[in-house]
């Protein structure tokens, strides 16, 4: 089969790197400015409804004898089990910095990643695939991809942490599957290391490379 | 580094231009002065027996080994 041959793909693999650059750059530029209006505009008393994801059987029981206020005392939640909208606007400005910073900043990884990747590419279909610069432009990339897995790790332990007043109720077990299964990226954090491991291949191959032309 | 290219003086005693020797032998003139200046990792025999063949000579007459400073580690057999 011809899509098995081994056929430089460097033409289609620049057309989606620098799709996947130019949409990252708008939607960062996009959350740079909703960040902004929403630190901006975001209220702080305002009742609040969210989506199922959060509510726990405790809870239910909790709200079912009232309004149920925070510890923060500063945000009342009403949860109901419906598929109402979940306003960022009336959550507490503290969470909504850590989310927004979570989303920024793993939205701005992607980016910087794009752009390396970007950059190798015009090396390669320059015939410079193996030179020191891209060797270091993969490390990065590693970095990225690994370094944004356990920074969304992080961001989210501390949202739980943090903010567990807010969407825990006192004697109810947290949940914990749900917690791992949104925090954990292991794809991400595995595609990272793997990349990592190729940026070493490609430091060796400069290594032969240059080898290579100082022979006569 | 240890081994010493003395090519450019084989060349002067045959009054002989690198870029004539490059065409003989086959070889770019960038390829040849990088073994003139010494910065040359490694030499095909192939390219050493050419050399050879145009100036006449033996490889010990354009190579010498001048112990000085320690080779790097990736020195070439």
């Amino acid at each position: 089969m011809k899509l098995l041959q081994l056929q430089r793909l460097t033409g289609f693999a620049k057309v989606a790197i620098y799709l996947a650059w130019g949409v990252g750059l708008l939607v960062l530029i996009y959350g740079i400015g909703a960040f902004i209006y929403t630190m901006v505009k975001a209220d702080d008393l305002s009742d609040v409804l969210t989506t199922e994801i959060f509510e726990l059987p405790a809870l239910a029981r909790e709200q079912a004898a009232g309004p149920w206020q925070s510890e923060s005392g500063a945000v009342r939640y009403r949860l109901y089990k419906i598929y109402g909208e979940f306003s960022h606007l009336n959550m507490p400005r503290g969470m909504v910095f850590v989310a927004y910073l979570r989303v920024l900043g793993l939205w701005a990884l992607f980016v910087i990643g794009t752009v390396q990747m970007a950059r190798i590419l015009r090396d390669v279909s320059q015939g410079k695939a193996f030179a020191l610069e891209n060797a270091r432009r993969l490390r990065i990339v590693g970095y990225a991809m690994a370094g944004g897995a356990i920074f969304k790790f992080f961001m989210y332990a501390w949202v739980l942490i943090a903010f567990r007043s807010d969407f825990v109720v006192v004697g109810a077990a947290i949940p914990w599957m749900m917690f791992i299964q949104i925090a954990l990226s292991p794809g991400l954090l595995l595609g990272g290391i793997i990349v990592l491991v190729i940026s070493e291949v490609f430091r060796l191959g400069n290594q032969l490379r240059e080898e290579q032309e100082l022979t006569v | 580094m240890p081994i010493v290219v003395n090519l450019d003086v084989e060349l002067a005693k045959r009054k002989m231009k690198l870029t004539d020797l490059a065409e003989r032998v086959g070889i770019t003139i960038a390829n040849l002065s990088i073994l003139k200046q010494g910065k040359a990792r490694a030499i095909r025999f192939s390219t050493l027996e050419a050399i050879c063949r145009e100036l006449d000579c033996q490889p010990g007459d354009i190579l010498k080994f001048e112990p000085g400073p320690k080779a790097d580690s990736t020195g070439v057999v």
